[in-house]
């Protein structure tokens, strides 16, 4: 058991090692798709500090701190999710063209060798913003271990609902387009709004089909007023859609049907 | 090695999708790939897995190594279970799919092959042992550290054997090993396959439309068409069999593009008129007098049928 962590573990490493030495190959395209998320976030800080500033630094009890929270956790874990574990959002593809044959055909954790297959190094760009932001915002080292730890159960949030939308590839067919909406468009730009400007319904959506509460929302509350309830509820929450989502991926798998097509890994 | 009993796969297709009511009541027909086929292989033989477009044969292959499950029948590989043990399997088995890469288009093979090595849980040590060995193996020493997309598709190929060998499986599957490398490649892609059954005892399962894999590579052949097999015998047999039929070239000291002849030719060209001529049946002495009735035969060639024209005969008798 302990031998087959630590070989899972070296695996991952690995494999993540070789990503970015493949990335590396082009070094100055690593380095603009990095950049330009970096500044691409900075334009929407730059757009809620001149919202403020017109409005005294107070919009309806939303102060300034309470943005750079919301820009830090969900880039943070949006981050973590799509550089590190990337290979989820290829999820459709790979149900669509028969490219799942290759990972069948390796002896380790089906969901860990497509996650780890590919990493999206322009999130790397998002995972320094949320970083940073994390580094603004927190009034202490404990209170950025604390980001850090919401930064972690968003990205798995975030990592659940990626295999979710992805495995519908099986009855809907190409799901690129339907699952990037959901993604960049629900996932990450509901997350970085606050809570309070939505009705009840919004909220309902946010809490179930589009689990933004528990990626910043919840977090966040629970870094300005300790709850443990909350915390509970964050936790828990997180490990189900997960778990669910990995059900949910093995079940569709007894679907697949495979495929001809040429592919090969980059 | 591999014993398949019963095994069938039934696909569900959807056959109307126009309309309102065709989007949302699609009419479905089930489709069976592969019916009711049974089969085993010994340790250690070469088999070749033969059969037209859609015959059924890679939905045979994806079955037999997890990655689809079977309808119904019961398969065993290395005495495993593919469905319930496809990772133990994993480790037991190698396979290539000449459609797909499994390397890493930007890095060497070398990145992909210690990858390989943590994937499989070969210790440090003992992946630099076998590293070597398959370089020497296919001799690759020139081009282990090239990235991959700079090697040529036969080079590439040689890469992709020689990293399904690292973990040292008791059974290859080969899907085309060998689609679109030229004559020289082939060669050496077949030499490095047959090695490997040689060496190490590797049973090798081997899907191919290139005869010419299957006659340098495989002692015996599996035919399966329309999802069911219809010839299982070594090629020997096979050409023995078929050994009796000849194509027969008689050359004529004149141009024969006009004659109308009586019996059943199977081309001409200018002075050249092709037979086939089944000695089982008719003698070939019989034959060629009743040709030499239209003109006088300068040369003749007899040869035996081509492996790929007795495939070809079999299909289509099949049809």
């Amino acid at each position: 058991m302990l031998l087959n962590l630590k070989n899972t573990i070296k695996f991952i490493v690995l494999s993540i090692k070789y990503n970015l030495k493949s990335a590396l190959e082009y070094k100055k395209s690593f380095l603009i798709q990095v950049i330009f998320m970096i500044i691409n976030n900075l334009f929407f800080l730059i757009y809620w500090i001149v919202v403020f500033s017109l409005n005294n630094g107070n919009l309806n009890g939303i102060v300034f701190r309470d943005v750079l929270f919301l820009w830090s956790l969900p880039n943070g874990a949006w981050g973590i999710a799509n550089f590190l574990f990337g290979g989820l959002r290829e999820i459709d593809k790979l149900i669509i063209t028969g490219g799942l044959d290759t990972y069948l055909l390796q002896p380790k954790n089906l969901i860990i060798s497509i996650a780890i297959s590919k990493c999206r190094f322009s999130s790397f760009g998002d995972f320094i913003f949320g970083i940073v932001m994390g580094i603004i915002v927190a009034e202490s080292f404990f209170e950025f271990l604390e980001i850090i730890f919401f930064m972690i159960l968003g990205a798995i949030v975030m990592m659940g609902c990626f295999i979710i939308v992805r495995s519908l590839a099986i009855w809907l067919g190409d799901m690129e387009n339907i699952s990037s909406v959901y993604e960049n468009s629900l996932l990450i730009t509901l997350s970085t709004y606050p809570f309070t400007i939505f009705g009840n319904f919004m909220k309902l959506i946010m809490f179930t089909i589009v689990p933004t509460a528990y990626i910043s929302h919840l977090p966040i509350e629970i870094m300005k007023d300790f709850d443990f309830e909350s915390l509970a509820l964050v936790i828990g929450v997180s490990v189900f859609i997960f778990t669910f989502a990995v059900f949910f991926f093995y079940s569709v798998l007894k679907r697949y049907e495979s495929g001809n097509n040429i592919a090969m890994k980059d | 090695m591999i014993e398949v009993r019963k095994l069938k796969k039934t696909f569900t297709k959807v056959k109307k999708k126009t309309g309102l009511k065709g989007f949302f009541f699609p009419e479905k027909e089930n489709f069976e790939a592969v019916k009711d086929i049974s089969f085993n292989v010994k340790k250690g033989e070469l088999v070749a897995f033969v059969g037209p477009n859609g015959a059924g044969k890679s939905t045979t292959i994806k079955m037999l190594t997890g990655i689809i499950h079977p309808s119904s029948g019961e398969i065993t590989v290395a005495g495993l279970d593919p469905v319930k043990d496809r990772k133990k399997l994993a480790y037991k088995i190698g396979c290539m799919f000449g459609q797909k890469s499994s390397l890493w288009m930007h890095l060497p093979a070398i990145d992909t092959y210690k990858l390989y090595g943590a994937m499989y849980d070969i210790d440090s040590k003992e992946l630099d042992k076998r590293i070597n060995e398959v370089i020497e193996m296919f001799d690759l020493k020139d081009i282990i550290d090239v990235p991959v997309r700079k090697l040529s598709l036969g080079q590439r190929m040689i890469c992709e054997i020689g990293a399904i060998m690292l973990h040292k499986p008791e059974i290859l599957f080969l899907d085309e090993p060998t689609i679109g490398l030229d004559i020289v490649v082939k060669e050496k892609v077949r030499n490095a396959i047959l090695k490997v059954n040689k060496t190490q005892n590797t049973t090798i399962f081997l899907t191919s439309h290139d005869l010419g894999d299957i006659e340098k590579i495989c002692e015996r052949i599996i035919i399966i068409d329309k999802g069911i097999i219809i010839k299982d015998e070594s090629i020997e047999n096979l050409k023995n069999e078929y050994l009796k039929e000849r194509y027969v070239t008689l050359i004529y000291d004149e141009n024969m593009e006009n004659v109308d002849f009586e019996y059943r030719i199977n081309g001409r060209d200018g002075n050249k008129v092709m037979i086939k001529v089944d000695t089982s049946k008719v003698s070939m002495s019989d034959v060629i007098s009743k040709f030499m009735k239209y003109g006088n035969v300068i040369d003749m060639e007899a040869i035996p049928v081509p492996l790929e024209d007795v495939i070809y005969d079999i299909y289509t008798k099949n049809e």
